[in-house]
């Protein structure tokens, strides 16, 4: 018996003492694969000939921009960009600073010298916070056709693709530009519904999101590219799966989603004439284009244009606005809106505004605007008369004037887009519905 | 039967032993970093090398990693343009003053063993401050805000960064020798640590203290007497004083006769050779001279 567990205690010991190999998930070692990791990442950022275009998301809640990237073997990165927040609209490039490839909790992409392109959004600024961005990044995925990056600290999130070798980086951002000026220059608080089979679902645009409740952070941020609208992240959930990049459509007048088996589209939730008067509510001003007019508007507009300057005056511009008003009784303060003309022109104290009251009468396809008095702000009421004499021939002549003014903007008018576009229409025609040479070309301001 | 058994037993014994390999290691597990020979900043990294690894034995971190940060801020790295610049007048208006007054060896013996440059500063929004440096473990200081140096202006030059790296540097000396502590029973009802900031200089002064952060507390006091009497014209220094009034005068000259005696018992410092070399150094400013002290790219 005594034997027997002199046996177990040996084998015990035997088996013990060799501890048994754990078979490696890995064939090699943390610190290889690391290294792996490392290299491969600096080989695929190096190898992209023309550079890298980065969609870059500073945060998951606002605007994404483009930056053009490129990384030097040396350790010496190259990075463009043109957007309204960094670069004031203006091409901007950065190539005197460094990026390295280092171990942290993974490959992280750092630059590490100051860059005014790149850091730009990680600049605390003087709140602290600046835009939030980042200058450190996890590097979750590099293949030569892709590479995605992740903050370290704030999370911003970063899609690279390689930049075909002919583009030129300024013609870039002039795409850039163009599809954004199509789109969202001026643009915010247009409506759209998101269609996809049979579902449709209302959002606004406002600042670089698409927004469908922004107190519930129901919000689809995106970032513009040349001919391409390219969603956050996995963008908005439609039929046959997620509908991230969309492209304009050759009417310009719905956003068609491009990924493949994807069934989803932006069209304009509003009429031109709805637009009109949305923009009006956004303090977008119309103004009257002074060449592109019917032949009738014509007329009466070159009847007033010399009326004013045989006066000794003229005219500078006619404009579409709508303003905040306060009216205050004994009970109650009472806020609203006012449509109104504003007239600039030069006169006896050198550039003056005149300004009339209007009413603004919205139909779905239509608008009647028509007369209702001349300003009572201080000053106004003078400036007004003073015009409508000028307009009209001289002093005690001011009915003619306003009859003048009236043939030429009120009436019962069609609205339509002057582009043809209805995704951001920034200029308009309004004809008369009775007769069609009373027409105003309208841009927005 | 038992002779099965041992048999058994020898052909397990050797099963478990011959299941036991060797495994075979390398030396190190790491792979070796490849030095590049043409890296954008080979130059100034020698330069580096040279001029401040060598000589003063520190390392010039001017390539950022977040990780040796305050996680609490955000900040963003200098620009190479500008720590280039800040390389040269350190080493001129700060390095080698210790150097010619101090002796050599002083500061590779005691001087910070870590330069670490930020671009940004770091902002306290709520409490309307930024902090421009700060000394931490007795061997690293780090100067922030250096993106927006001015560099043809001498006077913010050293409000914002000298006077930062004397003021640090004082803190890890006082940290190896302790200060004396008649220093803090000068006017201890004074200091507030909370609402400094909200004292104008000129309330400071009359307080007793050379600048409102002085007046924070006894060890921020004792470093901004020392940095601010190195740093200060003759003209600054007396108008504080002229300010500082038949209260404050005294109270900021029988501080200044405290550090002035503790730098030169403790550490062999002449503080008034100091300020003068500083001077002296100031008023000769020659940029080309500076730049010329070694490598300069282009900014």
């Amino acid at each position: 018996m005594k034997n027997s567990y002199i046996i177990l205690l040996a084998f015990a010991l035997v088996f013990a003492a060799c501890s048994r190999d754990e078979e490696s998930l890995f064939e090699q070692s943390a610190a290889q694969r690391i290294e792996y990791a490392l290299n491969n990442a600096t080989d695929v950022l190096t190898h992209a000939e023309n550079g890298w275009e980065m969609l870059y998301f500073p945060n998951p809640v606002s605007a994404g921009y483009t930056v053009l990237i490129k990384f030097d073997e040396h350790g010496q990165v190259l990075a463009a960009s043109r957007n309204p927040q960094t670069t004031k609209n203006s091409y901007k490039e950065d190539n005197k600073s460094t990026w390295a490839i280092r171990a942290d909790y993974g490959p992280i992409l750092s630059f590490d010298t100051y860059n005014e392109v790149i850091h730009a959004w990680a600049d605390p600024q003087d709140d602290g916070d600046g835009y939030l961005g980042d200058y450190e990044f996890l590097i979750l995925e590099a293949t030569p056709q892709k590479v995605r990056l992740k903050g370290k600290k704030h999370g911003a999130y970063c899609e690279l693709y390689p930049l075909g070798k002919d583009v030129s980086w300024t013609g870039y951002f002039d795409e850039v530009y163009k599809l954004r000026d199509l789109v969202v220059t001026k643009n915010d608080g247009a409506e759209f519904n998101f269609v996809s089979g049979s579902d449709t679902q209302h959002m606004y645009y406002s600042g670089g999101i698409m927004i469908v409740n922004i107190e519930e952070g129901i919000i689809y941020p995106f970032v513009i590219r040349p001919n391409v609208i390219t969603f956050y992240n996995k963008g908005m959930e439609a039929q046959g799966g997620n509908a991230i990049n969309f492209k304009v459509n050759d009417t310009q007048t719905a956003l068609i989603c491009t990924d493949s088996g994807v069934n989803a589209q932006f069209v304009p939730a509003l009429t031109i004439a709805e637009i009109l008067n949305s923009k009006l509510d956004h303090r977008v001003q119309w103004i009257i284009n002074k060449t592109d007019m019917g032949s009738a508007s014509k007329t009466t507009y070159n009847t007033i244009v010399n009326a004013v300057k045989a006066s000794g005056g003229s005219l500078s511009n006619i404009k579409l606005q709508r303003v905040d008003s306060v009216k205050i009784d004994d009970i109650d303060t009472i806020d609203y809106k006012v449509d109104r003309l504003n007239i600039e022109f030069n006169g006896s104290n050198g550039l003056t505004q005149a300004f009339f009251i209007m009413d603004f009468k919205l139909n779905e396809t239509s608008l009647t605007y028509s007369y209702k008095y001349p300003s009572g702000e201080p000053g106004a009421e003078a400036a007004a008369l003073e015009f409508l004499q000028r307009a009209g021939g001289g002093p005690g002549k001011e009915a003619i004037g306003l009859q003048r003014l009236k043939e030429l903007i009120t009436g019962s008018f069609n609205v339509t887009s002057a582009s043809g576009s209805t995704l951001n229409a920034q200029e308009l025609y309004i004809t008369g519905t009775n007769d069609s040479n009373k027409r105003l070309k309208l841009t927005a301001r | 039967m038992k002779r099965i058994h041992y048999i058994c037993l020898i052909a397990l014994i050797a099963v478990g032993f011959t299941s036991c390999k060797q495994d075979e290691f390398t030396d190190t597990i790491f792979v070796d970093p490849v030095e590049d020979t043409e890296a954008y900043t080979k130059e100034f990294d020698q330069w580096l090398k040279v001029h401040y690894t060598d000589k003063y034995n520190v390392e010039f971190l001017y390539k950022l990693d977040d990780n040796g940060t305050d996680p609490n801020f955000n900040v963003v790295p200098v620009s190479l343009g500008k720590a280039d610049t800040l390389a040269h007048l350190a080493l001129y208006l700060w390095y080698d003053v210790y150097d010619s007054v101090a002796g050599p060896g002083f500061i590779k013996e005691n001087g910070p063993k870590i330069i670490q440059l930020i671009g940004s500063a770091m902002i306290m929004a709520s409490q309307h401050t930024e902090k421009l440096g700060y000394a931490e473990g007795g061997n690293k200081i780090t100067l922030l805000k250096i993106n927006r140096m001015e560099t043809n202006n001498i006077d913010q030059l050293n409000e914002y960064i000298f006077k930062t790296m004397h003021h640090e540097f004082s803190h890890i000396l006082h940290q190896q020798k302790v200060y004396p502590k008649e220093f803090s029973q000068i006017n201890p009802e004074d200091y507030d640590p909370n609402r400094w900031q909200d004292r104008a200089d000129t309330t400071a002064w009359q307080l007793g203290f050379v600048s409102p952060y002085g007046s924070s507390q006894t060890r921020e006091d004792f470093v901004e007497t020392i940095a601010n009497y190195i740093v200060k014209h003759d003209t600054a220094w007396n108008y504080m004083m002229e300010k500082a009034g038949p209260v404050g005068g005294p109270i900021i000259n029988q501080k200044l006769d405290m550090c002035r005696t503790w730098l030169a018992d403790k550490w062999g410092i002449d503080l008034d050779a100091m300020h003068a070399e500083v001077q002296k150094r100031q008023n000769n400013l020659d940029w080309d001279m500076i730049m010329s002290l070694g490598f300069l790219d282009e900014e």
